[in-house]
């Protein structure tokens, strides 16, 4: 039981003494027999008049339950209640007598019970209630108990009380309740209640506000001091009124003074993408995610706001629930990609989150939003919050689609007759006569074949299932969700084993809230675990793809075997058939369990304690078998072998906190302060075995002959104390202060403890008297700014230590310690700078949003692996540099509803992203390793390249500028002159949302300016490797002149000499790599309400959706976002339905 | 107001227990080693664990793709390069590079090797030293062999690149700036070294585990440092200490004598080996075996290298070496020849290991001794133990007696037959006797068709572009 601090009971105690009202009803007889029989019962029904009786009050449709709607301002209880009675079967008993000196009442309630209406008009009142059948007795409050007396006896009730909620009814703890008049204010406990103290008489005007809700206004009339209010307030449609988290706080976007973009579960359900990674291109200002391959399961690149770490340790920090995610699965060693099938490119652990159950990604940029995470979001932070229960009826919802991927786009390479042409130029070109050791594709191999690769090893379709259900609902003081999910996903190699080629995810997430009935103690669980099989093929054939020759041999004889085209019986092949890779097996088993509670606890009104459990356990299982059979029968290589690995990762956190919020002034401040405890476990075993008996055995490490095992195993430990203080005056001014005290295990004794901080402003100049008067096109308008500063420790565990590990397999008999690495006892912290300034506008009543924003951010003190000469032993070695280096950019989101009527409605949102980088200072760096790898006053992503010249008409051989006039063969750190920037010039992305009865169409379009590698460089023409059919543009004779050299096969010649040491780091081999992208379009269809109605159902809704439809560009190769040689993301269509029951 | 009066004592006496629960913050971040790896000062508290620093050592020098044995081998590198072996790799820079004697800065091979096994053995010298909970005998024996060891490697790279860093610390920010030195210098160090690691080693074979004595000839004892002393006094015309040196092991017959049989030569603890490296590859041999016996013809099979003509054709006739150590292959009706003094080729996870990985071997010293005698003038000294090595191959005694220069062209053309494809012995000798030029002359042309011809600058290897840029102070050798 809960005493307001002046030992004014709660309304509801207040009523019923502290007995609970179920109680009081119970045993109405005995009540009655006591207080009523004797008296005088008058049966009022008479209306009294009032001066300001604007009721409107109507029974609920319902008649099995008495619900009603009411909304009075100032009436007397009186009139209260004969319109109650008017409306319901109720009768009221009372005593005349008893009502005098009661103040008039304000009750503005819908589909509220009779009960919850008398609480609310009587509290206060010294009044009470009983209702027995259909009779309401109102009685004066009597029999306090003494607990209640002690503190309250005698004093008269006064102030303005009541009970905020929202529409569904659940009290909102923490509302604000302003009387702007007397600039006096106060916030609802948890139960939603409010007392304002010491309220002389008269008419005010009352302000309630609540975060993600439109704000409640109301007149009220004091007399004797007292008010009654019940207010329900509406949750905002508006998206300035949606909800931000900021980890371990929350605002609103109008009240944010921090730069975070928030994305929603429907712009994630628009897109039949497996990782949730994907289904951000194209939308974040600020935001580059690079998708390494188009195989499932694959790798990404994520960078927020450009590259802050001049060479490692870019990852953005990942928090899912509240629990850090790892940001890469934990590799052997830092240089290793974690997982042992290459195709997938190292993998990426957010493809085991399940996107359906993700309610939102919001991503922290400025130092506002990131220094509560003190060192680890120096390079931002991505914050995941899955789906939650919401109060109501249970809801189910059915989701499925199905659908086709494929490649998107063919190169043009030389046909055979091409490509036998190149062979026998460039030969004749190097005076050479082919042979069969050199040439078996032009003497041994049949010439008259061809077969277009492309098609073969990656022309096949993907095939995508998804199924997912759902059952929500809840109480007021209970609410869940569970949810399941099935994902199937093919890749578009050719499959020879049966099984291997898909990518299945299975799911299941939960999310239970519980409220104590008081509503002090809140309880959260969250679980989501996630099984995925991968069984993508471990060889990515595009690479062959684009270089097996056209004329190479049929892949299998005819008795069935893989063709090795032989020189003669018995002996080596003469080409490694790309089908042999097929043969190896993969199989990765990964489950992923990320689980948090959260209990919290209202100690004082304003004041909460809560502590955030946090789990999370990754284990990845992989074998990779290599039968015997896949290899050249010549080699007599008569037993297989395996490749185990298992990457296990566990992490806990722990994080007590303490919210308080209060009123002081005409503002409200709130401050957090809370501590984490963290520990991150990685440990990854690899056993590689061979010599298996037979090639039926290769997933049995028992019939293996020999093992090389090898494992790697890493604790990390973080601890932090952190806090913030807020405060927001009148929703004009709100100055945010947050800070992190924070130490990790990755640095040494003295070095590992480090301060973080930041302050954000805002001042929302639409909200000031003299801009509403005179502007009023403009209907919100906001500055902000913020600076402050974050860290960054991602090196690796360890490396402050002098580590000694194990050889991987015996001699004489026992393995070999040696030294792992180079230490550095002084490693600390890279410290990050950041400042911003922003600008939101709202223009014609919030139709126009523009978001804009300036940030630079300077991080120094760089956390590298410093390169070394290999004469100490070692390439590197981690280290602190003083370097700085700078981004700075301008983010724009403009947002607009263009046309909104009933029946079509059409939203436009376009983000755009200039970003700039540059090293702004690099003490000593002629002299250091770095002196020819970084330009100061350069972005850090340029490179030093040699120019071309072009193609000497006269010997056909590349030339380069160099010092001493053009030649074949520069000199390496003077002649590589050339700057090229491979970081992106700008980007962002179009997105429209258009609307028509129940047809929904949304499509966006991703843009990147950038320059990129290109294909050039990928095989020496006229080798025995395929080549782009632009090659043939090449110099054959004396005085062509051509933008390709001459053919050459020669390894040891100019040709060879000026393609491979020289060409590679030329401006020749980049080119510009921008492209528009039809990123997603998603079309669907919404039954009408009355088909919906038949049918019994809440929603059915069917859908069409693409993803990667369209690209328009000149990049010179297969993919302009992948690039190089990689299985480019595919283009999906996909077609499915969504139930709701 | 609200009616909230209560004061901020409350919350202040929270964040007091949130701040005292957090004193302990400075233990919580601590953490130790992982139970995967092990700290240097735990290292070197004990006989075991310092023993297996220098067990890494030629465990990795047993690796594929090392300096030691195998594809990037020294021996096939500089067989290419010289004029033992042919190329007909079509894909490999490396191959064709080295073969056409026209190098590029920008391929890195044995560079990382030598220093990275020169730190080890630098980081063992500076924890042993620093440890008194070693053995003094274990201490003894470990500080030999890492001495040794430090020669070895100094030794290949001065002789493979000319002038190089000599590295005696593991002090990364010396050595990361570190400028080459002459090899005057270098050598003077390596004599240092050789000589301490041979007053410091004894003549038993040991195990790595405590001292005991075994058979396997696979840690470097007295006996390895007293033969590469020998080798590195013939390398700098030093004849007096080179005959000693030799003398000493040649006499050490109790432990080392010559094996009749030439197919047991490269066994597995051969009489003959004085150190060997144990292969430690499952499955595998010596890489020697697996990359250079053709199962096809070369550049189809998974070598691309054959014996050239240069070589095959100063067989004398009857030299038993040119059936018993090198094979053949008939393809698409043309010979090719291989390196057969390691034979077990094929992968098979189950096979034993019968064939050790031949680092300095018995044969060796009596040509370094032959050659040493001849030099001073007691050419019957130098013809008889060059008999003996002929004998051995089947061969009568050596024609050649008449005079130093006569004595000299045998055991040079001696040594080319003997120790073909091993450890760069040709490239070293043509280097070390002026007749690089000579024979170059004619072989760099026959080998790129023409195109190349030799030049001095090619006798050494260039410095890796990435060090030199790394590091300004190493500088380049000329040509490169």
């Amino acid at each position: 039981m809960y005493i307001f601090s002046n030992g004014m009971p709660s309304v509801k105690k207040a009523i019923a003494g502290y007995e609970p009202l179920e109680a009081l009803i119970k045993a109405p007889k005995c009540w009655t027999r006591k207080r009523f029989t004797s008296k005088t019962l008058v049966r009022a029904v008479k209306l009294t008049a009032t001066i300001l009786f604007i009721a409107c009050m109507q029974v609920s449709a319902r008649t099995n339950a008495q619900r009603l709607s009411i909304d009075v301002k100032n009436v007397s209880l009186q009139t209260l209640f004969s319109e109650i009675e008017k409306r319901t079967p109720y009768v009221f008993f009372y005593d005349e007598g008893i009502l005098k000196g009661t103040r008039p009442v304000t009750v503005d309630m819908r589909d509220a019970s009779v009960e919850e209406v008398l609480q609310t008009s009587l509290h206060g009142q010294a009044l009470n209630f009983a209702i027995h059948d259909r009779t309401i007795f109102i009685k004066k409050e009597a029999n306090k108990p003494a607990s209640i007396a002690t503190i309250g006896e005698g004093e008269p009730p006064t102030g303005v009380a009541g009970i905020v909620r929202s529409e569904a009814g659940v009290p909102l703890a923490g509302a604000t309740v302003f009387i702007k008049k007397l600039n006096k204010s106060g916030v609802t406990n948890t139960a939603g209640e409010f007392v304002l103290k010491n309220v002389p008489n008269g008419e005010y005007e009352v302000e309630i506000s609540y975060i993600g809700y439109e704000a409640y206004r109301t007149k009220i009339n004091v007399v004797d001091n007292q008010a009654t209010i019940l207010a329900r307030l509406k949750q905002s449609e508006n998206n300035l009124d949606q909800t931000v988290v900021k980890g371990y706080y929350a605002t609103t976007n109008r009240l944010n003074t921090g730069d975070v973009t928030t994305i929603k579960s429907e712009d994630l359900a628009k897109q039949p993408v497996a990782n949730p990674l994907a289904a951000l291109e194209g939308r974040v200002p600020g935001l580059v995610i690079t998708q390494t391959t188009g195989a499932p399961g694959g790798g990404f690149k994520v960078q927020i706001r450009g590259q802050n770490s001049l060479l490692n340790g870019n990852d953005p920090f990942y928090v899912i629930d509240g629990v850090p995610y790892n940001s890469q699965i934990p590799a052997l060693k830092s240089t290793y990609k974690p997982l042992i099938n290459p195709t997938l490119q190292g993998g990426n652990p957010l493809n085991f989150i399940n996107i359906s159950d993700i309610e939102s990604i919001v991503i922290l940029k400025d130092a506002d939003a990131t220094s509560i995470y003190g060192s680890r979001a120096a390079n931002g932070a991505i914050l995941i919050t899955t789906k939650k229960g919401k109060e109501g009826k249970t809801k189910i919802d059915l989701n499925a689609y199905t659908g086709i991927g494929q490649t998107a786009r063919q190169l043009p390479m030389l046909n055979t007759q091409q490509y036998l042409q190149m062979r026998r130029e460039a030969f004749s070109n190097d005076n050479v006569q082919p042979t069969t050791t050199n040439a078996p594709d032009l003497l041994i191999w049949d010439t008259a074949r061809y077969t277009d690769w492309q098609k073969v090893l990656t022309g096949n379709n993907a095939h995508y299932a998804d199924a997912q259900a759902s059952i929500s609902g809840g109480t007021a003081n209970t609410q869940y969700i569970i949810g399941a999910n099935y994902h199937r996903e093919t890749a578009v190699y050719p499959t020879i084993i049966p099984d291997q080629g898909v990518d299945q995810k299975g799911s299941a997430h939960l999310n239970l809230t519980t409220y104590s009935n008081d509503r002090k103690l809140r309880v959260t669980i969250n679980a989501s675990y996630l099984s995925d099989l991968n069984t993508v093929q471990a060889y990515d054939l595009q690479y062959n793809a684009l270089n097996l020759s056209p004329d190479a041999p049929a892949l299998y004889n005819p008795d069935g075997s893989l063709n090795w085209a032989p020189v003669q019986a018995g002996q080596a092949g003469t080409w490694n058939n790309p089908y042999s890779n097929l043969y190896q097996k993969y199989r990765g088993r990964t489950s992923n369990l990320v689980g948090n509670s959260v209990i919290s606890y209202s100690v004082l009104p304003g004041l909460d304690i809560k502590t955030s459990l946090g789990y999370t356990n990754m284990q990845t299982d992989e074998i990779l078998t290599t039968p015997s059979t896949i290899y050249d029968p010549s080699y007599r290589i008569s037993s297989g072998s395996s490749q185990f690995n298992n990457v296990n990762s566990h992490s806990w956190i722990v994080e007590p906190e303490a919210d308080y919020n209060r009123v002081i002034g005409a503002g409200q401040f709130s401050a957090l302060v809370g501590m984490t405890f963290q520990e991150n476990n990685n440990s990854v075993q690899t056993i590689s075995a061979s010599g298996f008996l037979n090639d039926a055995l290769l997933e049995n490490l028992q019939s293996a002959a020999a093992f090389t095992p090898s494992s790697v195993s890493t604790v990390y430990k973080y601890n932090a104390v952190f806090g913030r203080l807020n405060y927001n005056w009148q929703s004009k001014y709100i100055v945010n202060l947050t800070g992190r005290h924070d130490g990790s295990s990755r640095f040494g004794p003295g070095q590992q403890f480090a301060n973080f901080g930041a302050v954000g402003a805002a001042w929302i100049f639409s909200n000031e008297d003299f801009f509403k008067r005179n502007v009023s096109f403009i209907s919100f308008g906001k500055l902000r700014g913020s600076y402050g500063t974050s860290g960054n420790d991602q090196i690796g565990d360890y490396r402050f230590i002098d580590l000694y590990t194990t050889t991987t397999n015996p001699y004489q008999g026992i393995q070999g310690l040696y030294p792992n690495s180079l230490f550095n006892t002084n490693l600390a912290w890279e410290l990050d700078k950041k400042i911003e300034g922003g600008l939101e506008l709202g223009l014609l009543r919030d139709r126009i949003m523009i978001n804009a924003s300036y940030f630079r951010s300077r991080s120094g003190n760089q956390l590298v692996t410093a390169p070394l000469s290999l004469v100490t032993g070692f390439s590197s070695i981690p280290s602190n540099l003083p370097a700085v280096i700078q981004n700075t950019g301008v983010e724009i989101m403009v947002t607009t509803t263009n046309i909104k009527s009933k029946n079509f409605n059409w939203a436009s949102s376009i983000n755009l992203t200039i970003p700039r980088n540059k090293l702004v200072a690099f003490p000593n760096q002629t002299n250091s390793v770095y002196a020819n790898l970084f330009v100061v006053g350069q972005p850090v992503s340029v490179q030093k390249v040699y120019h071309v010249i072009g193609v000497n008409d006269t010997t056909g051989v590349y030339q380069f500028s160099g010092s001493k006039g053009p030649t074949y063969d520069p000199v390496s750190n003077v002649d590589n002159t050339t700057l090229i920037n491979t970081a992106p010039r700008y980007y962002g992305g179009f997105q429209n949302n258009i609307q028509y009865k129940g047809f929904n169409l949304d499509f966006l379009f991703q843009f990147v300016k950038q320059t990129g590698m290109n294909i050039y460089t990928n095989n020496f023409p006229g080798s025995m490797f395929n080549e782009p059919s632009t090659v043939l543009n090449r110099w054959q004779k004396q005085g062509d002149i051509k933008p390709f050299q001459k053919f050459s096969q020669n390894y040891s010649g100019n040709a060879y000499n000026a393609f491979s040491n020289y060409l590679y780091y030329s401006d020749f081999a980049y080119s510009d790599a921008s492209f528009i992208r039809l990123k997603n379009v998603s079309l669907s269809y919404s039954f009408p309400q009355a088909l919906r109605q038949k049918w019994h159902l809440q929603n059915l809704r069917i859908f069409a959706q693409g993803q990667n439809l369209l690209t328009i560009t000149k990049y010179k190769g297969i993919d302009p976002e992948t690039q190089g040689t990689t299985l480019p993301p595919l283009r999906v269509w996909t077609g499915g339905f969504q139930i709701t029951l | 107001m609200t009616i909230i009066q209560t004061p901020w004592r409350k919350p202040l006496i929270a964040l007091f227990v949130l701040l005292t629960f957090g004193t302990s913050c400075k233990k919580f971040v601590q953490v130790t080693a992982p139970p995967t790896a092990i700290s240097s000062g735990t290292v070197y508290q004990n006989d075991l664990s310092s023993a297996a620093v220098l067990t890494s050592i030629y465990n990795k020098m047993m690796t594929n793709g090392q300096m030691s044995s195998g594809s990037q081998s020294i021996s096939t590198l500089t067989g290419l390069a010289a004029d033992e072996l042919d190329n007909y790799s079509t894909t490999s820079p490396l191959f064709s590079t080295c073969y056409t004697n026209s190098l590029k800065s920008s391929l890195v091979y044995f560079w990382t090797e030598l220093y990275q096994r020169i730190y080890t053995a630098n980081a063992a010298l500076e924890g042993m030293a620093k440890s008194d909970a070693i053995s003094p005998a274990e201490k003894q024996q470990l500080t030999g062999e890492a001495k040794f060891i430090r020669a070895f490697f100094h030794f290949y790279a001065t002789n493979l690149y000319g002038n190089v860093p000599l590295v005696t610390t593991t002090n990364y920010q010396t050595n990361t700036t570190i400028s080459r030195s002459d090899p005057k210098q270098v050598y003077r160090q390596i004599i240092a070294d050789l000589t301490d690691a041979q007053s410091l080693l004894g003549n038993n074979f040991l195990t790595p585990t405590g001292g005991a004595s075994t058979p396997e000839r696979v840690r470097p004892n007295k006996g390895a440092a007293e033969a590469l002393l020998s080798r590195v006094y013939l390398y700098q015309n030093m004849w007096d200490s080179a005959e000693v040196e030799a003398t000493l092991v040649i006499n050490n017959t109790s432990t080392y004598g010559l094996v009749k049989n030439l197919d047991s030569v490269f066994l597995a603890n051969s009489t003959e080996a004085i150190w060997q490296l144990q292969p430690v590859q499952p499955g595998y041999n010596t890489f020697d075996a697996y990359n250079f016996v053709l199962t096809s013809q070369p550049g189809v099979s998974r070598t691309p290298v054959a014996l050239s003509k240069n070589l095959l054709n100063v067989f004398e006739p009857g030299d038993n070496r040119n059936s018993h150590w090198t094979g053949n292959i008939t393809s698409s009706s043309k010979k090719y020849y291989y390196p057969y003094k390691y034979k077990v080729y094929l992968f098979n996870a189950n096979q034993a290991v019968t064939e050790y990985v031949m680092v300095l071997r018995l044969a060796e010293q009596y040509l370094i001794r032959a050659e040493a005698r001849a030099w001073k003038g007691n050419l019957q000294g130098a013809i008889d133990d060059l008999n003996i090595i002929r004998n051995r191959a089947g061969l009568p005694n050596t024609t050649a007696t008449s005079s130093q220069s006569d004595v000299l062209s045998a055991i040079y053309h001696e040594r080319q037959v003997e120790l073909f494809t091993e450890w760069g012995h040709r490239w070293f000798d043509l280097k070390r006797t002026g007749n690089i030029t000579a024979v170059m002359t004619t072989v760099t042309p026959q080998k790129s068709n023409g195109s190349n011809s030799w030049n001095t600058n090619w006798t050494v290897f260039p410095i890796p572009a990435s060090e030199t840029k790394i590091n300004p102070n190493l500088g380049q050798n000329q040509g490169y």
